[in-house]
């Protein structure tokens, strides 16, 4: 099939250049020279003989020298090539393939590749057209593989068959598995294929292109003088230093009866899949990781064969619990975890009641609901009032004398909420919190289609996660600023007012008090319409105070647990496994809370709502429009303007 | 000026307040999600995505009306069980054609003849129903190729097109292979659409970086040369039909798909179902003759050479012999693969 075979050609006389396609050509007549030296001459010559053999050897040279026609010796692609060579089944709502696709053997896709279609299906019944398939193919027979060197190998998958009759997924449980199933395999065909299908070489992400590259380096010695068909050993060698699948494609195939209901019912088997999904392997799995554990790292043991998969009861079982620490600390995991490694959840199943991490879930999901919900609702209810115009009978006036302040630079000093150190800090959290979010949620989200595609433009799970820790030391080094803040202030009034620390804090702008309480009742009643005004709030309102907390105890909470997952092999040489899993939960419970106040309720009161439009000033220059200050803020307006007037103020805002 | 400017304080303050009963919206659902979403998660078992369970135990009917089949088709795709080999790309889905869309027949119609019916299917996926079941007025029938996407009248497909130039002007190219390079490059990427074949993908982009008439380019083409004739099974976003004006087949295809519908809306023993039904039927050959009208009659019942095809393409659709083969079958005979090339105990 060779372009260049009728004079004229495109290719460059360097013959070097050569490629797959014309490696597995070579490949081709090396099998035709074997095939024809071993033609049987004990054919009876008679005329329909003759006729027949005649007509049909036309077809095949012809089939052959067809340029549409694909590199298989038998010529059974002629037809089988088309995807259309099929057939629906009306009684049992069926399609019947007959489909081969033909660039598996003329791209040496696979290792079945070398084989020809007869290694595999029955040559009394498929040598006749209509072929008469009776029976399915077997994959314990052996077949015939041509080698590099033109010779035929003979191989069986036969030793298979004894490895999985001591394992878990014995001929009975392979049976069982496809009745359940809804028999997608038909009477008598291999049970293989419930978990096999066409082998391909596991290429990972690499694109032609990227896979071209090496084999045109093999074809520079390569050549006709020295003839391998590289394509194919070239994937043969790189493909079988790993993992034949992929993760995900690893957790399909297993998926198909560890999380099928029927199944599960009929074993009273856990679902096996759903719980790996809730753990952090399970999660990154899903965001494309190859690196993280899938089911075969943990329940088939270093040099084991996948096919004597045995029970966690066994004790020869890689996940038996005399066995299971090891697996985890196998080389290629963590090699430098302490043996409580074995202790964290591969797979949790908070739904079936998992002692104190059901607990913990149970105890968060109380946290956010009975803290964000509210502070959701008083949103609500601020955006109801612009909605229905119900405004203080003061607001307007109040905001006039800010305005009016915040003409006057005395007036704007006085007025200043948050000075340029606390603005730092604010920033610093900003940009820290928005990188954690971007690089973690896609984790708590790994099902979900926008996680993939996150994960996938940051540059993978790995990447993800190392800009994850780096945006969590960012947010523990704002923190300590922010504490080395808090001291100073401390410090100095110690110095000027002689006051204590505790006292300090407690007189902190910041502080909750019991006015704060009163406040708070006042504006709830104010907004369910109980009040005709709002409560004569100061400088920081309990609302935000209350985000502020909520930011202390977060970043606290998140950094302590991040840590401890960080460094997890410390972690499980002191500590029980199931710290981890806890950590992992908190972690992320922690974090959709912090998600829900930030994104959602301070994000609405600092840009999205119309009382600030397009978004409130205060973290730029330190100070809030006039309308959020009479609104949020009065007492601070009246005491602002009452120093104003009173020749007051006018030095550096502290606290 | 300032009527003006309060009507246009009006709208702000209304849309103000509109903003913020729909901001009020928002917040509610959020918090109906996340509770959701929290309930689901402690008490209910993770969700697996779809991509995870889409395994192809059976394929049915339906698999037939899509372009892609989830789980069989596409990057994680996997065979369907007990097919084995794997499909890659799914077979072409005609969305026009009325005697499938009205859901009279299925995609792949042809059921009774158990000796030929996947042959027949096969060319169901490239040709149009009519091109085997209208009665032949003269031959070679007038055909052309008319869109999948919009069942008009269009161009040969771009991988006609470029078998046909690379085979016949293989001189031309090589004397002069700047003039030649963006036609390739054309109908190359109409053939990526179409395809999505990784490796022609990728021979695009080489074509793409590389110099006319350089070695690697002319390396690269070779290899597209070799390459093309195995995507010549259907894989062309296009059919062929028989047709004088441009808007036959889907003229043809909306008034089938309406008489169709109007056949199954019908009780089954209603006059009103046998009268649509000859009256659509009538005007068909039922069956057709012979695999050889196309593959094998002289003169062919298509002129595959007018259709776009290049003349040894064509040569080898005339003359078939698989057809004549096929057509033995048809006729009771069976047929053995022959033994030259194979070993036989």
């Amino acid at each position: 099939m060779d372009s260049s075979l009728d004079g004229l050609s495109w290719r460059r006389p360097d013959a070097t250049l050569g490629t797959n396609m014309h490696r597995m050509s070579q490949d081709t007549q090396e099998m035709k020279t074997i095939s024809r030296q071993r033609l049987a001459p004990h054919y009876r010559l008679t005329a329909a003989w003759f006729v027949r053999h005649v007509l049909a050897a036309a077809v095949v040279v012809l089939a052959v020298a067809c340029p549409a026609a694909a590199e298989d010796p038998e010529g059974c692609l002629t037809c089988h090539r088309y995807q259309g060579l099929a057939r629906l089944d009306p009684r049992e709502n069926q399609v019947h393939l007959y489909y081969v696709d033909p660039s598996y053997y003329d791209r040496a896709l696979g290792p079945h590749a070398r084989l020809r279609c007869t290694q595999c299906h029955e040559r009394s019944e498929v040598e006749v057209i209509p072929h008469k398939a009776v029976n399915p193919v077997n994959c314990t027979r052996a077949c015939h593989v041509i080698g590099a060197e033109g010779m035929e190998i003979q191989f069986s998958h036969s030793g298979i068959e004894g490895m999985l009759q001591g394992s878990v997924h014995d001929a009975k449980a392979l049976q069982t598995s496809n009745e359940l199933l809804g028999k997608p395999l038909r009477e008598g065909q291999s049970s293989c294929l419930l978990c096999h299908d066409e082998p391909r070489f596991h290429r990972g992400t690499e694109t032609w292109a990227q896979q071209a590259a090496p084999i045109r380096r093999c074809n520079v010695c390569h050549t006709e003088a020295l003839p391998v068909n590289t394509a194919y050993f070239y994937w043969h060698v790189f493909a079988r230093s790993r993992p034949a699948r992929g993760n995900i494609d690893t957790v399909r195939v297993c998926a198909v009866c560890h999380h099928n209901q029927a199944i599960l019912q009929q074993t009273k088997m856990s679902d096996a899949v759903s719980s790996y999904l809730f753990s952090f392997h399970g999660k990154a799995m899903l965001l494309g990781s190859e690196e993280t554990a899938s089911c075969l790292n943990c329940h088939v043991g270093e040099m084991q064969n996948v096919h004597v998969m045995k029970s966690a009861q066994d004790p020869n079982s890689p996940t038996s619990p005399m066995q299971v620490a090891d697996t985890c600390r196998s080389p290629a995991c963590h090699p430098l975890a302490g043996a409580e490694m074995s202790q964290a959840a591969v797979h949790l199943e908070l739904a079936r009641g998992f002692g104190i991490e059901w607990l913990v879930a149970v105890v968060f999901i109380g946290m956010i609901v009975f803290t964000f919900g509210p502070s959701l609702m008083l949103s609500a209810l601020e955006m109801l009032h612009i909605g229905i115009g119900r405004e203080d009978p003061h607001t307007h006036e109040r905001a006039k004398v800010a305005a009016e302040l915040l003409e006057h630079r005395r007036g704007r000093r006085l007025l200043e909420r948050f000075n340029l150190h606390q603005r730092l800090q604010h920033w610093t959290l900003v940009v820290a919190f928005a990188t954690l979010v971007v690089t973690g949620f896609p984790l708590k989200f790994a099902d979900r289609d926008w996680a993939a595609w996150t994960i996938w433009h940051i540059g993978g799970v790995d990447v993800a996660r190392h800009v994850h820790r780096v945006a969590g030391v960012m947010l523990i080094l704002g923190f300590v600023y922010h504490m080395g803040y808090v001291g100073s202030l401390i410090i100095r009034k110690k110095r000027r007012e002689g006051t204590g620390p505790i006292q300090t804090i407690f007189r902190m702008p910041l502080a909750v008090s019991p006015s704060d309480m009163k406040e708070m009742l006042h504006l709830i009643l104010y907004l369910v319409g109980l009040r005709k005004t709002r409560p004569l709030q100061g400088r920081f309102s309990m609302p935000e105070k209350f985000e502020y907390f909520g930011v202390f105890w977060g970043t606290l909470l998140l950094g302590l647990t991040g840590m401890l997952m960080w460094h997890s092999d410390w972690t499980t040489r002191y500590m029980s496994g199931r710290v981890l899993t806890l950590a992992y939960l908190i972690h992320g419970f922690e974090a959709f809370l912090a998600l829900l106040h930030v994104g959602v309720v301070h994000m609405v009161s600092v840009i999205f709502s119309p009382a600030v439009a397009p978004v409130s000033p205060a973290m730029f220059n330190g100070l809030s429009g006039p309308e959020e200050l009479a609104e949020a803020h009065p007492a601070w307006v009246e005491e602002a303007k009452r120093k104003f007037d009173a020749g007051q103020g006018g030095e550096a805002n502290h606290g | 000026m300032d009527k003006a400017r309060s009507a246009m304080g009006a709208i702000g303050r209304v849309g103000k307040r509109l903003y913020a009963f729909i901001l009020v919206l928002v917040l509610l659902y959020v918090f109906y999600l996340t509770v959701a979403y929290l309930v689901m998660m402690v008490f209910y078992p993770s969700p697996v995505p779809a991509r995870l369970l889409e395994w192809p135990g059976h394929l049915d009917a339906s698999s037939l009306r899509k372009a892609d089949v989830p789980g069989v088709t596409g990057p994680a795709a996997r065979a369907p069980f007990a097919h084995y080999h794997q499909v890659g790309q799914w077979m072409q889905f005609d969305p026009i054609n009325g005697c499938t869309i009205s859901g009279c027949h299925e995609p792949l119609p042809h059921t009774r003849s158990a000796n030929v019916r996947a042959f027949a299917n096969l060319h169901a996926t490239f040709l149009t129903c009519q091109m085997c079941h209208e009665p032949v007025k003269a031959r070679p029938v007038k055909a052309g190729w008319v869109s999948t996407q919009t069942g008009l009248a269009t161009d040969a497909p771009g991988l006609v097109q470029l078998m046909r130039l690379l085979e016949t002007e293989r001189e031309p190219i090589a004397r002069n292979p700047a003039a030649y390079h963006e036609q390739i490059l054309s109908l190359l990427a109409q053939i990526v659409t179409v395809s999505k074949d990784p490796l022609l993908q990728y021979l695009q982009i080489e074509i793409t970086t590389t110099v006319p008439g350089s070695p690697v380019w002319r390396d690269v083409l070779a290899r597209l040369t070799d390459e093309l004739p195995l995507h010549a099974r259907g894989e062309y976003g296009a059919k062929i039909a028989h047709f004088e004006a441009p808007d036959d087949y889907l003229r043809v295809s909306q008034h089938l798909r309406e008489t169709g519908r109007t056949f199954l809306a019908a009780a089954p023993e209603a006059p009103e179902r046998k009268r649509v039904q000859d009256q659509i039927h009538s005007q068909m050959q039922l069956s057709l003759d012979r695999c050889t009208a196309c593959h094998g009659d002289s003169p062919p019942l298509v002129d595959f050479t007018a259709l776009g095809y290049s003349p040894k393409r064509a040569a080898f659709l005339t003359s078939m012999p698989t057809a004549r083969q096929v057509q033995s079958i048809r006729e009771g005979r069976q047929f053995y693969l022959p033994s030259i090339t194979e070993e036989r105990r």
